[in-house]
C-alpha cells in the first residue's frame, strides 16, 4: 500500500484490474485503492507475472502493507510463501 | 447517530448552507478542480483536502468557482462581493498563504464595518487548513490564530472535532462579520457522531470536554486530543483534569475559563503555536488579571518553541506539544504549587 | 546556434539524467512511506533547469518554486545533500529543517525552493539589485510555473525589474496545469509570454523538451543581461510527467496523456536523438553517463537513508536567528 500525500494512513481496496497469472509490464494498472481523499490506481512496479493477490475488494490496509507479488512465472509456491514471510517480517 | 469525519462534517455544513441560501458561494483554488482540463472531469478534486468535493456538481460553476493563483485578487473580490449581496466562503487552502493576501484580510475585511461607522458589513468566511504534525514544513504548518485573534474586526474559529466543525461552520456562514475558519489538517479524518440535521454552535462558547477538580487544561484544535490523552493518564495517578476546548479564539469565552480556574485553582494552557503574543499568553494574562485570588499555583503554558516549524519528523515531534509533555507539566505543577 | 563542446554536452546530459533519476527514484521511495512530508517532482522539466543553469556560474543566483529539486541540482547542489534533506536528515542541505519545499543553497546561488507561489520572484530581483548596486557581473534568474504568472508578487517584480533595468531573466515553465486546474482556465489573456512582454521587456517562447533551444535562448538572454540591457523573459512549454504532488491521482488528465507525453516530449530522448544524429556524442558515451547518473542517485539514496535524523531539542530551536 503506497503513501499518497501526507495525511494518508490506510487505503481500501476498490477493484483489482489484473488476474492471477496475468503478465504485466511496468506501469500497468493493477488495482484501484480508495482513501478518505482520493481514488487512485496502483501500477505494476516491475514487469512479470502477477503471482499472488493478497487482498480483496473492501479490505482496509495500512500504508506499507503487502498487497500482491509479481515475479517470474516459474516461481514455486513455497518460494512465494517465503518471500511474503520475509516482506512481512521486515516491516 | 451516524459517524462523520471532520472533513465530511464541514462539507455537509457547506452543502446545507448552500441549499438554504442561494447567496452562499465557494471561491478558491481547485475548490472543484479540473477546471478547463480536457478531461471535462470537474469536481475531480474538491479542494486540496477534499472538503468541497461534490459541491460543483450540485450547485454549478457560478456558486463553486475555481480561482487562478491570485489570492489578493480573489480574497479581495470575495470581500467586495460580501459587501454587495453574496455570502462567500473562501478556501485559502493553507493558513500560511494568508501572508500573500494579508492586506485584504486585516486592512479591508476586518476594518470595513468600523471605518464605515457601522454602515457596511463583510459577511465572509475564509477557510484555511492549519497546524503541524504532518511534516509539511515551515511554510505549510502554521496556526495563524495568534495573529488573527489579535485583529479587531475578525472572528476566529478553531474546531477540534467533527461535531463542532459542522455546527461552527453553520454559524460562521450565518455570521454577519468576517470569520476565519481554521481547520486543523491533522484532524480531517477524525470521526465522531454528527447529526444529519442542521444545527449551529454559537461563537464565544467554549466546551467543557472533561470536568475535573485539580487543574484546568485550556486548549484548542488538535491539542484537545493531546489534553485528553494526558488527562487519562493523569487520572491513573489520581490527578483530576478539567479540559476546556475554546472552539473560538475570537470571541473568547472568558467566563468558562475563569469559572474553571476559580474551581480548580490551577491553569495549564496547551497551544501548538509559539509562545509570544499567543493564545496561551492571552489566557494566562486573563486568568492572572481576573482569577488571581483563586490561583493555588503559578500559571503554566505548554507551547511550541519560538521557532518556525521544523521539517524533520523527530524535530517536529519535539516542536508540537504531546501528551507526555502535558502530563509532565501538570505533575510538576501539582508537586511544586500547592 | 551556440556551439556546445562535447564536454559541455556530456555535462548537460549527465545533469539532466541525474535530475530524471533523482525524481523517478523519489517517486518510488515516497510511495513506500519512508519520505516525510510533501514532494512535488519535476520529471519532464530537466532541459529547462539545465539549459538555463548551464549558462550561469556560482556567483549568479536563481530562485525556484515548490517543484524545485531539478533547479537545485542544476544549480550545482550535491545530490546526496539534497536527497538527505528531502528525507529530513541531519546531513541534508538544510540539516533537515527545511525539506523538499524549503531547499536552500545560497552559497551556490540557489535562493530556495519555495512553499509560497511567486514568492521567489522578489527574492531573485533582490539578487539582481545587489549585482547592480555593487557593480558586479552577476545575474539572477527567477523560475516560476504558469500558475504563478497570475500572482501579485510576480506582476510587481516584473515591473520593478523593468523600472530598474535589473539583470534578471524570468523563466516561466508552462506545463499546462496550475495544481489541478488547466492553465488556460486561469490565464485571462491566453498568452503568458505576450502579457509578460507587455511589462516592458523582450521575450521568447521555447519548446521545453528541447535542451538546445532553451540553452540557446538562455545564453542570448543572459548575454543581454550581463551587457546591462535589462530583464527579459523565456516561456518554456514543457510536460509534467508526475502528479502535482506525490499521491495526486491526476483524475483531471486524460487517460493516456501522460504516457503520450513521456513518449513524445521527453527532453532526454530528444537530446539523445539529436546528438547521435549529428554525431556529437556516441551511444556508448551516453550509456556511460546514464550509468554514472544512476549510480550517483543510488549513492544519494544510500547516503540519505544512512544519515541520522535530527532529534534533539537544541536542533529544533537552533538557527532561528543569527544572534538574539
Amino acid at each position: 500500500m503506497p503513501k499518497w500525500g501526507i495525511e494518508m494512513q490506510d487505503g481500501t481496496i476498490a477493484e483489482w484490474h489484473a488476474r492471477i497469472g496475468q503478465r504485466v509490464a511496468k506501469g500497468d494498472p493493477l488495482l484501484e485503492v480508495e482513501t478518505s481523499k482520493v481514488v487512485n490506481v496502483i501500477e505494476a512496479p516491475a514487469a512479470g507475472v502477477l503471482l499472488r493477490m493478497l487482498v480483496v475488494k473492501g479490505e482496509v490496509l495500512p500504508v506499507g502493507a503487502l498487497l500482491g507479488v509479481i515475479g517470474e512465472a516459474q516461481t514455486t509456491a513455497p518460494e512465494i510463501d517465503r518471500f511474503i514471510e520475509d516482506c512481512r517480517a521486515r516491516r | 447517530m451516524p459517524l462523520k469525519t471532520y472533513r465530511e462534517a464541514i462539507t455537509t455544513a457547506l452543502r446545507e448552507a448552500m441549499r438554504a441560501d442561494a447567496r452562499v458561494c465557494i471561491l478558491g483554488e481547485d475548490v472543484s478542480g479540473g477546471a478547463g482540463c480536457a478531461t471535462g472531469r470537474q469536481d475531480a478534486v474538491g479542494g486540496a483536502f477534499g472538503v468541497t468535493k461534490g459541491l460543483l456538481t450540485e450547485f454549478g460553476p457560478l456558486r463553486v468557482i475555481d480561482m487562478p493563483i491570485s489570492e489578493t485578487a480573489f480574497v479581495g473580490a470575495a470581500i467586495g462581493a460580501s459587501l454587495t449581496g453574496l455570502r462567500p466562503v473562501v478556501d485559502l487552502m493553507f493558513a500560511d498563504f494568508a501572508g500573500v493576501c494579508f492586506d485584504q484580510i486585516f486592512n479591508q475585511a476586518a476594518k470595513i464595518r468600523y471605518m464605515s461607522g457601522g454602515k457596511a458589513a463583510a459577511p465572509i468566511v475564509i477557510r484555511m487548513a492549519m497546524g503541524g504534525g504532518l511534516t509539511a514544513g515551515a511554510q505549510h504548518s502554521q496556526t495563524l490564530y495568534p495573529q488573527l485573534t489579535g485583529i479587531p474586526g475578525l472572528k476566529c474559529v478553531v474546531p477540534s472535532n467533527a461535531y463542532d466543525a459542522k455546527g461552527l461552520m453553520a454559524s460562521a456562514i450565518a455570521d454577519e462579520d468576517p470569520v476565519i475558519f481554521l481547520e486543523h489538517k491533522a484532524l480531517y479524518s477524525t470521526q465522531c457522531q454528527v447529526p444529519d440535521e442542521p444545527y449551529r454552535i454559537p461563537f464565544g462558547k467554549a466546551s467543557v470536554v472533561r470536568p475535573g477538580t485539580d487543574v484546568s487544561l485550556v486548549t484548542l484544535g488538535a491539542m484537545v486530543q493531546v489534553a485528553e490523552a494526558a488527562a487519562t493518564s493523569l487520572a491513573l495517578r489520581g490527578i483530576s483534569c478539567e479540559i476546556i476546548d475554546l472552539r473560538t479564539t475570537s470571541p473568547l469565552d472568558e467566563t468558562t475559563i475563569l469559572q474553571s480556574v476559580r474551581h480548580t485553582g490551577r491553569l495549564v494552557v496547551i497551544d501548538e503555536a509559539p509562545p509570544r503574543c499567543s493564545i496561551a499568553s492571552e489566557i494566562a494574562a486573563l486568568v492572572a488579571e481576573r482569577a488571581f485570588a483563586s490561583l493555588r499555583a503559578p500559571l503554566v503554558k505548554v507551547t511550541a518553541p519560538h521557532s518556525p516549524v521544523p521539517f524533520a519528523p523527530q524535530l517536529e515531534k519535539l516542536y508540537v506539544p504531546d501528551a507526555n509533555r502535558v502530563s509532565a507539566a501538570v505533575e510538576h505543577l501539582m508537586n511544586e504549587g500547592g | 546556434m551556440t556551439q556546445l563542446t562535447p564536454e559541455k554536452l556530456r555535462q548537460a546530459y549527465f545533469r539532466m539524467r541525474l535530475i530524471r533519476e533523482f525524481e523517478e527514484r523519489l517517486h518510488t521511495e515516497i510511495a513506500t512511506g519512508c519520505v516525510p512530508g510533501f514532494s512535488h517532482l519535476s520529471a519532464g522539466g530537466e532541459a529547462v533547469a539545465v539549459g538555463v543553469c548551464d549558462n550561469l556560474s556560482a556567483t549568479d543566483q536563481i530562485s525556484s518554486t515548490h517543484r524545485g529539486h531539478g533547479h537545485c541540482l542544476a544549480k550545482g547542489s550535491d545530490a546526496r545533500e539534497v536527497m538527505a534533506e528531502i528525507f529530513g536528515r541531519r546531513a541534508g542541505l538544510c540539516h533537515g529543517k527545511g525539506g523538499s519545499m524549503h531547499l536552500y543553497d545560497v552559497e551556490r546561488g540557489f535562493l530556495g525552493a519555495n512553499g509560497i507561489i511567486g514568492a521567489g520572484f522578489p527574492l531573485a530581483a533582490g539578487a539582481a539589485l545587489s549585482h547592480k548596486v555593487l557593480k558586479r557581473d552577476g545575474v539572477a534568474v527567477a523560475f516560476a510555473g504558469d500558475g504563478a504568472s497570475n500572482q501579485g508578487a510576480v506582476f510587481e517584480t516584473l515591473n520593478l525589474a523593468v523600472v530598474f533595468k535589473l539583470p534578471i531573466l524570468f523563466v516561466f515553465e508552462n506545463n499546462g496545469f496550475s495544481q489541478f486546474t488547466s492553465t488556460e482556465y486561469g490565464l485571462g489573456c491566453g498568452d503568458l509570454l505576450a502579457r509578460t512582454q507587455a511589462f516592458g521587456m523582450p521575450g521568447t517562447r521555447v519548446d521545453g523538451a528541447d535542451f538546445f533551444a532553451i540553452h540557446d535562448a538562455a545564453a542570448t538572454a543572459i548575454r543581454r543581461l550581463r551587457g546591462g540591457n535589462g530583464p527579459s523573459v523565456i516561456e518554456a512549454t514543457l510536460p509534467r510527467f508526475l502528479g502535482h504532488y506525490e499521491g495526486d491521482p491526476q483524475a483531471y488528465r486524460i487517460r493516456g496523456e501522460i504516457a503520450a507525453e513521456r513518449a513524445q516530449r521527453d527532453c532526454l530522448q530528444h537530446f539523445r536523438e539529436r546528438v547521435l544524429r549529428e554525431d556529437l556524442l556516441s551511444e556508448s558515451a551516453l550509456a556511460e553517463l546514464d550509468s554514472q547518473a544512476l549510480n550517483a542517485i543510488e549513492q544519494a539514496v544510500l547516503f540519505a537513508k544512512q544519515s541520522s535524523s535530527p532529534d534533539l531539542e537544541s536542533e529544533v530551536v537552533s538557527d532561528v536567528y543569527v544572534s538574539y
